[in-house]
């Protein structure tokens, strides 16, 4: 029943979508996009002609232009290679499992901290969340290296001290899961809060008003109006994740884990792969090539993810 | 407003605490850095690292700021190029982001998908690098540190999904009463989106602030090396030496562990200074109240 | 739509005219003459402008051409002149090395061919260094870079701490193998506590960067790309190194060592080798040696004194002949010039390279005598890499250095033994497939065998395997089937 009532109560209050705007309007709005339209000319796409790299063979003396053609020729080091499975199944799993805990948990967390109602208190979380942010990931390499490092290591030094056989974090694949993703949402979360945060403070009391006259307890509330109000911003910051899964955060995989190869089976991703592939011989048609998949595969999962979307409400998504 | 009884009283207690909680566990990792920063290496080889340093002492410090002269011009580059960007950033950002939020807006889907392809496909590091240099010139100039980073897709869609949650009513009752876009732009949905320009003003701020990746590619003019550069070349150079000559040079000063940490605090540091500057802008409900009545 | 194309055009000026203000200025003075662009790579020095002007002066005296020094970091050196090469920039000089890609550039045509050019402009520096070895620098058959003369000989063994050898009574100049070691190492451990370790190599590091000649291998291109030849086998018969007996008895004898504690329990990941090393915590380490190295370690160590040994006589390879060079780049505009540069830098030791080296007498060094000099401290210039600029047997000689290191050193390079595939590279263009794929298997599996950190049976058969499916035959095929091709000439 609630969500009928407050749904309609929304739509009641700005209801009225400007449906028509004039010719003049329409120039004005347009004039308030050039600088950045030109910002993406000049910056991002004068130099996307780069990416005809992926099908050539690069020689320097040629230059991106002058260099010969060889199809897909790029792509075959990758799609053959035996690990390719390996690597795009680890890429996926983990930025899925990142995207999806750190996206819940941020707006869990920033609806508990619209609960709290002192100002100081407010912005010392915030800056205590988001501080993590702040440090590089070679940084951040070197503080798990401190807990689990095998012979000073934090975490070894308690096991040590409480009888028990120290492990070698390094060498064991099975608690990467779990030590990769903490890490990472412990790098991000105060980010993605800050957001939602944002997003929720906007929302009229209004419509909590006329919850709580209506005798709606406060967790209902947070369902049945945060959670819609919040839905657009969701789905948007869904969408573009979805965009990015198969990249992956390179300081993360192949800092934070030292460059263990013990741990491959679950850290081995797409870009440290062909990191390590072309370690030998720069070849940058094949490191475009790649690229190119990447994005290629992205820019697939955005469209299908933003029609998924915007099926269950036309608010939702991207586009 | 919202009344305040015991049952909001006790969801802000449970609230805070765990909140508590949560900033504990978050700030442990951070203590660890300032601790080591403040350490003494050769105590850190013998019994690991440790949440009270063994031996204070401000070495690595003294050592970062060596050469005072280089290190104050670094801040001051940084200084400048996030002030500057961060402000024609955001108002570009903006500007943009107020126009694809107008459902009727006649080019917003195209401009939209023009916007949003650049953030999944790019030219590359050479073609960037061919483009900068030698059609551009910006080669080693202050702009090439402030300029590319100005705006980008992801910004201009939090920015717009911001903007869509102000109710049109408002907008209507503006257009009625024939002001221009740029009017409703600057003195209503501008006010309305606080909260969105301070999160977009920090996170462009924050990619300013630590980028040095531009300034190793682009610059070479010593007077134009931002902060962050100045202390990643440390680290690369060190590492490059190590790894090529083996003996040929003579021993460099190795950034030990404590030197790293240091820079750590040096670089990210002032952050938590300029933070708090945004989060007045953290401020709720200005909302529909303009509406009603 | 005019106006949005006006507005952008208007942008466009904007920034365009920003970025040049820059370059006002730039190019008002000596009308005529060209300058020469030379990319090096020294750490910064507080002097280097006022340096660099004046070896531009006495360029433009000599030569009649400028020269403009761009100094990049080293640690961004890889980078940076990979951009301007692939951005096909303008620029004359560059300092090169295999480490830092001039097998690709000079296949790819990134660089000069100065075959004729070479004993034309520069013909001192050409005839100064040995014909044999200007092989190296070639592909199918033209020269593409400048040698800088310096130690090419390769040795290697072991540096140990003083102190312990000393306590042990450890003869270490006896030791030919490296199973001789162990009773040292037994001792090692049995004595010095947890936190020493015996042998100091980590990440096995050491296979790649120290034992190849040792082992017998004889690189065909990279040290850990699978297909190598015998040393000293005339019949330059190519085979997979990692399938062999030497091989398995390397990593079952670091396997060994690992189980009995003398190998760091994680060296698989360590990072801080320098900081262990400063610390003196490690007590034994495999690396090249040299004349003249004992003080170079000895920093290393952390200020201890050292003992070292060598395993195996000196050795040329193409590797060695191509660690520093300066190569021109195709887009120079007076490669002639530049050319004549370098034979100036290699040849005139008081008036051009000793002063890039050292900066100004008085200034920035006192001189002893008429080769030897003493660095002024916190002078303001010091890079201390001679060996990038020219014929580093030219350098003034500095405190650490004896007074015959250079004589030492140039009867060592001519006393070595020469690799048979000297004048021979390898164009890995028909199997960029494979090299990338095993590239991967050997960047997960090598460091793990080489340092014993892992029980070998298994592993060492799902490396091998995994080398196979990776198309590794393919490789030894295609170095063989080039290799004939050449010898046959």
């Amino acid at each position: 029943m609630e969500t009928a009532v407050l749904k309609k109560s929304a739509k009641e209050l700005g209801v009225k979508k400007r449906v028509q705007i004039n010719k003049k309007q329409n120039k004005q709005l347009l004039v308030l996009c050039l600088p950045a339209i030109a910002f993406f000319i000049t910056f991002a796409y004068m130099p996307m002609y780069g990416i005809i790299l992926a099908f050539k063979h690069y020689r320097f003396d040629k230059g991106i232009l002058g260099s010969s053609f060889v199809g897909f020729d790029n792509f075959v080091f990758f799609f053959t290679s035996q690990d390719a499975l390996r690597v795009t199944r680890n890429t996926v799993f983990l930025n899925i499992l990142g995207i999806l805990l750190g996206m819940s948990i941020a707006v869990i967390l920033a609806m508990i901290l619209n609960e709290v109602k002192s100002r100081p208190a407010i912005k010392t979380y915030q800056t205590i969340m988001l501080m993590p942010h702040f440090l590089s990931m070679s940084i951040v390499a070197y503080i798990v290296f401190g807990f689990l490092n095998m012979d000073l290591g934090i975490f070894n030094v308690w096991l040590k001290r409480i009888g028990m056989e120290p492990i070698m974090w390094y060498s064991e694949p099975k608690y990467w899961i779990t030590i990769l993703t903490s890490v990472r949402l412990w790098h991000n979360v105060g980010y993605s809060t800050l957001i939602y945060y944002a997003a929720i403070i906007a929302i009229d009391k209004e419509y909590y008003e006329s919850a709580y006259l209506d005798g709606a307890g406060r967790f209902k509330a947070a369902i049945h109006i945060t959670l819609p109000m919040l839905m657009p911003m969701i789905s948007v910051l869904f969408v573009m994740n979805m965009g990015r899964i198969f990249h992956a955060d390179f300081g993360l995989f192949n800092l934070v884990t030292l460059d263990s190869s013990m741990l491959y089976p679950v850290t081995d991703v797409i870009d440290t792969y062909v990191f390590r592939m072309l370690k030998s011989s720069t070849n940058l048609g094949q490191s475009t090539a790649v690229s190119l998949y990447q994005s290629f595969v992205g820019f697939i999962l955005v469209i299908i993810t933003n029609i998924v979307a915007k099926k269950i409400d036309s608010d939702n998504g991207l586009f | 407003m919202i009344r305040y009884n015991w049952v909001e009283k006790l969801y802000s207690v449970l609230a805070n605490l765990l909140m508590i909680v949560l900033c504990i566990i978050f700030v442990v990792p951070l203590i660890l850095v300032v601790s080591i920063s403040l350490d003494n290496i050769d105590e850190i080889y013998k019994f690991g690292y440790s949440f009270l340093p063994h031996k204070l002492t401000f070495d690595s410090y003294r050592f970062l700021f060596l050469k005072t002269n280089t290190v104050l011009n670094a801040y001051k580059i940084t200084i400048f190029i996030t002030a500057l960007g961060t402000t024609m950033g955001v108002i570009f950002t903006s500007m943009t982001a107020y126009a694809i939020s107008i459902k009727a807006f006649r080019y917003r889907k195209m401009i939209s998908y023009f916007i949003i392809f650049t953030m999944m496909f790019s030219g590359g590091m050479v073609a960037s690098y061919i483009f900068m240099t030698k059609y551009y010139n910006l080669g080693n100039t202050i702009w090439v540190l402030i300029l590319p980073g100005m705006v980008n897709a992801w910004n201009i869609i939090l920015m717009r999904t911001f903007f869509m949650s102000i109710p049109d009513t408002i907008f209507e009752a503006a257009t009625i009463d024939g002001a221009s876009e740029y009017r409703i732009y600057l003195t209503i949905a501008t006010p309305l989106a606080k909260p969105a320009y301070a999160t977009i003003a920090l996170f462009l701020s924050l990619a300013y602030w630590n980028d040095w990746f531009k300034a190793m590619l682009y610059i070479s003019n010593e007077k134009l090396i931002p902060l962050q550069y100045l202390l990643v070349r440390m680290l690369k150079n060190i590492e490059e030496l190590q790894k090529a000559e083996h003996v040929m040079d003579s021993a460099q000063t190795f950034p030990s562990e404590t030197i790293r940490m240091a820079m750590a605090v040096v670089a990210a540091g002032p952050m938590l200074f300029v933070f708090p500057f945004f989060q007045k802008y953290f401020v709720k409900g200005l909302t529909v109240g303009g509406v009603k009545g | 739509m005019k106006k949005m194309l006006a507005a952008i055009f208007a942008l466009f000026t904007i920034v365009g005219s920003l970025s040049g203000c820059n370059n006002i200025g730039a190019s008002n003075k000596a009308e005529n003459m060209p300058t020469v662009v030379w990319y090096l790579r020294p750490l910064q020095q507080e002097d280097e402008q006022a340096v660099f002007a004046k070896l531009s002066e006495i360029t433009e005296k000599n030569v009649g051409a400028k020269l403009e020094i761009k100094r990049i970091d080293p640690g961004a050196y890889s980078e940076k002149l990979n951009l301007a090469v692939s951005s096909g920039e303008k620029f004359d000089i560059c300092h090169t090395a295999v480490r830092y890609g001039f097998n690709g550039f000079s296949q790819n045509g990134a660089f000069l061919d100065i075959t004729n050019l070479l004993p034309k402009y520069a013909p001192k520096t050409y005839e100064n260094i040995p014909q044999h070895m200007w092989e190296a620098t070639k592909y199918q058959d033209k020269i593409y870079g400048v040698i800088n003369y310096q130690i090419v000989a390769r040795q290697h063994g072991i540096v140990a701490l003083k102190s312990l050898v000393d306590k042990y009574k450890f003869d270490l100049k006896s030791v030919k193998r490296l199973e001789d070691l162990e009773p040292f190492y037994k001792s090692i451990k049995a004595n010095e506590g947890s936190m020493i370790v015996p042998y100091g190599d980590l990440a096995g590091a050491a296979y790649s960067f120290a034992l190849q000649h040792y082992l017998g291998f004889d690189n065909v291109g990279s040290e850990t790309m699978p297909g190598v030849v015998a040393v000293g086998d005339d019949s330059l018969t190519v085979f997979n190194q990692y399938e062999s007996e030497i091989f398995k008895n390397y990593i079952a004898l670091m396997r060994d060592w690992y189980t009995k504690g003398y190998i760091k329990r994680d060296s698989a990941t360590t990072t801080s080798g320098g900081e262990l090393r400063k610390q003196g915590y490690l007590a034994t380490i495999c690396d090249m040696i040299g004349p003249g190295f004992e003080t170079s370690f000895k920093d290393i160590m952390g200020g201890r004194d050292v003992e070292t040994v060598i395993f195996d006589p000196p050795f040329i390879n193409s590797n060695s002949l191509l660690a520093s060079l300066n190569a021109i780049s195709a887009t120079s505009q007076n490669p002639e010039k530049a050319l004549q540069i370098l034979e100036l830098f290699n040849t005139n030791k008081d008036n051009i390279y000793n002063i890039i080296n050292f900066g100004f007498e008085g200034e920035h060094y006192k001189k002893i005598s008429e080769n030897r000099i003493e660095p002024i401290v916190n002078s303001g210039y010091y890079p201390n890499c001679a060996w990038m600029f020219g014929n580093q047997f030219n350098a003034y000689l500095v405190p650490g250095q004896k007074d015959d290191v250079w004589e030492e050193t140039i009867e060592l390079n001519k006393s070595a033994g020469a690799s048979k595939l000297l004048g021979f590279r390898f164009d890995s263009t028909n199997v960029t497939n494979e090299t990338s794929q095993c590239g991967a298997v050997l960047g997960e599996y090598l460091k793990l065998l080489a340092s014993g950190s892992v029980e070998t049976e298994t592993i060492y058969n799902d490396f091998i395997n995994k080398l196979k499916v990776a198309g590794v035959d393919k490789i030894i095929a295609e170095k063989q089937a080039q290799i004939n091709a050449w010898k046959s000439k």
